[in-house]
């Protein structure tokens, strides 16, 4: 997920304390544990998962219920 | 009398669908589609696997009619299926695969301009007729002529979006370097495919490089990553920069960007190590020797440079590009010239 080709690059650095001057400072990808939604899906065997990086700080996911 | 509504459900019934509705394909239809190749109907253009299908110039047209193309998109479908049906591709193994790769075209010449198969902004889609129906004939033709049906023959865990379709043409007006199809030894006029085997395009989001090393350090670092096939084996790889970060490496030829990304992009033996894929076999069937007690081993994710192939696409202003890792290292890239 940590790659620096995603949104989550230094320039997004002010969403959490980080200190600038410490190169070996870990930044981590997701700012907050609750906006890593982890998900089931796919078939057996399948020795595989898919990582779908969010867009920038313009979104959030939503959820609703319906009836059918 | 079946009018069109109940034929729709014929063909999802009989699973000869993408799940999208399709064009039926009635005789007078495919005639029209016919009309857009001098080719003869009853040609084998090839088999397609496993089920081996024949995929005669009929057939594709007929696919064609379903996916809703013009008769003039008719010869890049045609060059398509033969770019895959080529024995280097490896269609076969790709076609029962847990991977989500599919065949990417990418067309370069002037007939792709004259159809409108496009290369600028949102050229992955929607929105572009030539781009989204060649595509999606193509796949139609591995669903009904191959059986690779998801479950019975395609073992994909995923499957991914680009399945659909998936198919563009480079955008040449807008590229500093010349077509990848010169790249690879067409000549600058002629009408090419490029099929490669890979994964959905994924995004290098770079607002602010203004030089070529900045911008490669996060292209690098996105191809990268431990869990695409190009990490463990020799495997293709396309990078589509936008015309907006080609612009930042215009003064570099298009080989030069290769090998600094060649260069740049890897892990260290360690971090392979780590992962569970790690196989010390496929170390040692790589075409370099890898020092296998030296954890800070860099391995590079492209095995040879002639494997990674850079193209420009997208539109302007874009700070995008988009990495497409590989299949695994069965299948290879084939391009294929057509005539009009």
């Amino acid at each position: 997920m940590a790659h620096l080709g995603s949104w989550n690059n230094w320039t997004r650095s002010d969403l959490i304390p980080v200190d600038l001057e410490d190169d070996d400072f870990f930044v981590p990808t997701v700012k907050d544990p609750t906006d890593l939604k982890i998900i089931v899906a796919g078939g057996v065997p399948g020795p595989e998962s898919a990582v779908m990086h969010g867009w920038s700080g313009g979104s959030r996911s939503v959820s609703l219920a319906y009836t059918p | 009398m079946i009018d069109d509504l109940d034929a729709l459900e014929f063909f999802f019934d009989k699973e000869w669908s993408d799940g999208l509705p399709v064009v039926v394909p009635t005789e007078e239809r495919i005639g029209k589609m016919l009309s857009g190749s001098s080719r003869d109907p009853e040609e084998i253009t090839g088999a397609v696997p496993p089920a081996f299908g024949e995929a005669t110039v009929r057939a594709v047209a007929a696919h064609a009619v379903m996916a809703g193309c013009k008769p003039e998109y008719l010869p890049v479908v045609l060059a398509g299926v033969e770019a895959i049906l080529d024995e280097r591709f490896g269609l076969n193994g790709l076609q029962g695969s847990m991977n989500s790769s599919a065949p990417l075209l990418i067309v370069n010449g002037p007939h792709a301009q004259e159809i409108g198969l496009f290369g600028g902004r949102g050229c992955f889609g929607p929105g572009f007729r030539a781009n989204a129906t060649i595509g999606r004939a193509i796949r139609l033709m591995l669903l009904n002529l191959g059986g690779g049906i998801p479950g019975v023959v395609s073992m994909s865990t995923f499957g991914q979006p680009s399945k659909y379709t998936f198919c563009i043409a480079e955008n040449e007006a807008e590229s500093p370097w010349e077509p990848l199809s010169k790249s690879r030894g067409f000549a600058p006029d002629e009408n090419v495919v490029t099929a490669v085997a890979c994964e959905n395009p994924q995004l290098v989001v770079d607002n602010y490089a203004r030089d070529p090393e900045q911008l490669f350090f996060s292209i690098a670092d996105t191809m990268s990553h431990l869990g695409c096939w190009n990490q463990w084996v020799r495997s293709d790889l396309v990078l589509a920069l936008s015309p907006q970060q080609a612009a930042i490496c215009a003064d570099l030829p298009r080989e030069k960007v290769c090998r600094r990304l060649c260069a740049l992009a890897g892990r260290r033996l360690g971090d392979l190590k780590r992962a569970g894929q790690w196989r010390e076999e496929w170390m040692r069937d790589l075409p370099f020797a890898v020092d296998l007690e030296n954890d800070d081993y860099f391995v590079p994710l492209i095995k040879d440079p002639a494997d990674l192939h850079v193209v420009v696409a997208g539109g302007t202003p874009g700070p995008h590009s988009a990495v497409m890792h590989g299949w695994n290292g069965g299948s290879r890239a084939v391009s294929k010239a057509y005539a009009v």
